[in-house]
């Protein structure tokens, strides 16, 4: 099996497994009452470390996998005449696959998430086209209630519509489920999830999840936030105009490889 | 019925759903009275930090001040840095003075003072 089926199969044995994993978390897990929560099903529940930590391993590994995903079609992809791969609806996966992972940085409800739920608040209603989204996440009676939902129903769901019109298959083999399973109980064993950071502490510095690392350290630098949103976003924007054929191929992906350089870059800073 | 039938009609009822339930929270939203009450003898300390809140109240010689602990930058909690006498926003680093001044990092305006008034020994915010 080539290289590029092996990764497209995997990323959607993971994304089973994350969701597999999240089902006993979301019974347990309450918005009203979301650190305590997350601390019952830390160190009170019965198998909940097992579950959160899988929850956690499947789903950075994922975004780590449909990294080398996007890489390997864009940069080394073969001549696929049977199948020809949907770019808009891989760059929408692709979208989904970093809201779902940044709402779930958010339920973990510590200080962490409190703070990047509040900045991506403030982010969105800063901008002029984008604050009227806000709606969807800002909730007056429960904070973390809105990003429960979306986190649990509308964005897996949307995750399986634009997957099924990207790789026309939406259940994966079992064999992968299995490898998909084996890398992330291999990375639970090895790897350590951060911290909690609970609301006594005053901590001097708090952060976004990684892969925001970029955007936060240009909000920190002062640059305008429309801009951050921008630069932050642009390779989705631009594979989701994608297309083999067209003749600005060439110009995109040489802007891809200089947007990366620029991003890790700012993230490290 | 077959299945195509029924996902036909399934799928967009959910969609539905799913745009009017936030719109729902919203109008809900727009009709809460925010009103804070804080009893004064509550304040035995300089200044105080209210979590359910997300407020700071500052209480010296002249009466008390309460300022919005969100980050007038993006929106983070600030700490209290006791030693120093600042507020600072452990996301993007602005830092303000007790008077609720910036004093540096990206933030451009100073931290929000909410008025109130006393009402029976009680400040009343909103």
């Amino acid at each position: 099996m080539k290289i590029d089926y092996f990764i497209s199969w995997i990323c959607q044995a993971l994304f089973i497994v994350a969701l597999v994993s999240g089902i006993p978390l979301v019974f347990a897990y309450h918005p009203q009452h979301a650190f305590e929560s997350v601390q019952k099903i830390t160190y009170i529940i019965p198998f909940g470390l097992f579950f959160r930590k899988l929850h956690y391993f499947s789903s950075e590994l994922l975004l780590i996998f449909v990294i080398f995903h996007v890489i390997v079609e864009l940069f080394f992809s073969y001549n696929k005449p049977k199948a020809k791969p949907d770019y808009l609806f891989g760059g929408l996966a692709f979208v989904v696959i970093v809201f779902l992972m940044f709402s779930g940085y958010v339920l973990k409800a510590d200080q962490n998430g409190q703070s990047a739920a509040l900045v991506a608040q403030n982010m969105i209603g800063d901008n002029v086209f984008l604050k009227y989204l806000n709606i969807f996440l800002v909730d007056s009676f429960s904070f973390y209630w809105k990003y429960f939902l979306w986190h649990i129903f509308f964005l897996p769901f949307l995750f399986f519509l634009v997957i099924f019109y990207h790789a026309k298959k939406v259940l994966p083999k079992v064999g992968f489920v299995s490898i998909a399973l084996a890398i992330s109980i291999i990375s639970m064993l090895f790897l350590k999830m951060p911290k909690d950071i609970p609301f006594n502490l005053t901590p001097k510095h708090l952060t976004g999840p990684w892969f925001f690392e970029g955007v936060e350290n240009m909000l920190k630098m002062n640059v305008n936030v429309d801009v951050a949103i921008l630069l932050g976003f642009f390779p989705f924007v631009a594979l989701m105009f994608y297309k083999n054929e067209t003749r600005f191929k060439t110009v995109i992906n040489t802007l891809l490889i200089l947007w990366v350089v620029f991003y890790v870059t700012i993230s490290l800073v | 019925m077959n299945r195509r039938d029924f996902l036909g009609k399934v799928l967009p009822g959910l969609g539905i759903l799913a745009l009017a339930f936030p719109f729902y929270y919203f109008v809900e939203y727009l009709n809460t009275k925010k009103r804070i009450e804080i009893p004064i003898d509550e304040l035995n300390k300089p200044i105080t930090f209210f979590d359910e809140y997300k407020i700071f109240i500052i209480k010296n010689r002249f009466g008390y001040k309460i300022f919005d602990a969100h980050c007038t930058h993006m929106g983070c909690i600030v700490n209290y840095d006791d030693k120093n006498k600042l507020f600072e926003c452990p996301c993007h680093g602005s830092v303000f003075n007790l008077k609720g001044e910036r004093l540096k990092g990206p933030a451009r305006k100073p931290l929000k003072q909410l008025t109130f008034k006393i009402v029976r020994n009680n400040l009343v915010i909103g």
